[in-house]
């Protein structure tokens, strides 16, 4: 099997390439495990984590691939152990702060972005999961460009109006659901993001 | 959460006028505002894109599979380290520091325009247009947006229709004019359906036009006009703006 660069790697997580998921997760995850498991982790903590991990590197390089001046497993595991912190930290607000492992490299100001974009996405989709399902589907229409008159018509609503209306009423419970949500308002406060931005182990 | 009604307006295109203008000054003063606004967007934005959700998926399935795989590695050096654990104290970090000289040496110097288009530019992959629908007008736009992924820009640029400009779709539709122009080597042509679209009120293609005007300034060797449209990024919250920043680091 050919080797691949760092570049090349972080090329096929931007393509979701299915070879090299494969293999990443066979390289990688024992170690993932190893680390979770030895700080106070689970097994579904691994997984979860990995999982997050790869998701983090995807939203990173689909805006632009990162150039890295380390390699790619160095750069993975500095975005576990960052994942992992902030789970932790999050888990145990008012416990003693974990064993300080390593010194975290400066990479982590360069995915901070995406984790926080991550982050904010996966409280959208709950939140969004746990509408009713003539809010969800109403919504998805109207995104996909849909005009009221068709949702209307989908829907079995008699006036456009009315659709108009439940459609903002809709929309107007996901964003208030997510707004008073605590962590959203963690990952919105500036103070949060300010301490955060360079990551105290 | 007391100006709901003001920013759907305002997502939807809606606001014209004293309104518009008032609701830009409270955004400017207003930061709950701005945060709310931001919210909107970035419901919008996650609903629309499909991608994380598929790259999850996909992500299962190597898990699931992976185990079966054979015992083979992708990753430098990593092939070494089954065979020998001593070795890899050795080659790992001697590989890691030819790499990073490789990349410092490659990436670290400062470019011409038309080189960092090369290294930046990617075709536009955030689709958010409904393939099932049997609006015809939704049915050409996906029929567009489908040639452009595929790489056929002139044939993309065609197929869009003459009036597109007077349809409920002018947007999306300028918006893949652009890119198809810009795929298809047309970056001055691409550049005026990106200000098209700047000059608009709807905000949700702005980031990615100016990011795309920007890539057709940078492969025009125009570095003002590009540094005019990666400042806006750099400022902005937008994805782009880190690569934004970068570029202007880096342009020669």
């Amino acid at each position: 099997m050919v080797n691949l660069s760092e570049y090349d790697i972080l090329n096929a997580i931007k393509r979701s390439d299915l070879d090299t998921l494969r293999y990443l997760y066979k390289d990688l995850y024992p170690e993932v495990l190893n680390f979770i498991i030895s700080h106070k982790g689970s097994r579904e903590d691994a997984q979860d984590i990995f999982q997050d991990a790869m998701v983090l590197l995807f939203l990173k390089t689909r805006s632009d691939i990162p150039e890295l001046t380390c390699s790619f497993r160095t750069y993975f595991f500095s975005v576990v152990k960052f994942l992992w912190y902030n789970e932790f930290r999050r888990r145990n607000r008012f416990a003693a702060s974990p064993a300080a492992p390593d010194e975290l490299p400066d990479i982590h100001s360069d995915i901070f972005e995406a984790f926080l974009l991550m982050e904010k996405r996966k409280l959208v989709m709950q939140h969004f999961d746990a509408m009713p399902p003539e809010c969800r589907k109403i919504i998805r229409m109207h995104l996909d460009g849909i005009s009221f008159e068709r949702i209307a018509a989908v829907m079995g609503y008699n006036s456009v109006q009315y659709t108009r209306n439940r459609k903002l009423v809709c929309k107007e419970k996901l964003v208030r659901s997510i707004w008073n949500n605590s962590r959203f308002k963690e990952l919105i406060n500036e103070a949060y993001a300010e301490n955060t931005k360079v990551p105290r182990w | 959460m007391k100006h709901t009604q003001r920013i759907q307006r305002y997502l939807d295109g809606k606001l014209e006028g004293e309104e518009l203008r008032k609701f830009r000054e409270d955004l400017a003063k207003d930061p709950e505002l701005l945060k709310e606004l931001d919210l909107y967007r970035l419901i919008d934005s996650t609903l629309q894109d499909d991608n994380v959700d598929r790259f999850r998926e996909r992500l299962k399935e190597a898990q699931t599979s992976g185990e079966e795989s054979e015992n083979t590695s992708l990753l430098p050096g990593k092939v070494i380290r089954r065979k020998s654990r001593k070795m890899v104290f050795v080659v790992v970090p001697v590989a890691a520091a030819i790499i990073s000289c490789i990349l410092i040496f490659t990436y670290g110097v400062k470019k011409s325009a038309p080189e960092l288009f090369t290294r930046y530019y990617h075709p536009f992959e955030n689709v958010t247009v409904s393939r099932n629908s049997s609006d015809s007008l939704l049915i050409v736009f996906t029929h567009v947006v489908e040639l452009y992924e595929a790489g056929d820009f002139e044939k993309a640029c065609q197929e869009i229709p003459a009036d597109y400009l007077y349809t409920d779709l002018s947007l999306q539709f300028s918006f893949y004019r652009g890119l198809s122009m810009l795929g298809a080597g047309r970056y001055h042509e691409a550049t005026i359906e990106f200000e098209d679209i700047l000059g608009s009120d709807f905000g949700y293609f702005h980031e990615h036009s100016h990011w795309y005007s920007a890539m057709c300034y940078l492969e025009l060797n125009d570095i003002s006009k590009a540094c005019e449209h990666l400042l806006e990024l750099k400022f902005s919250e937008s994805v782009y703006s880190s690569t934004a920043a970068k570029i202007i680091r880096n342009i020669r």
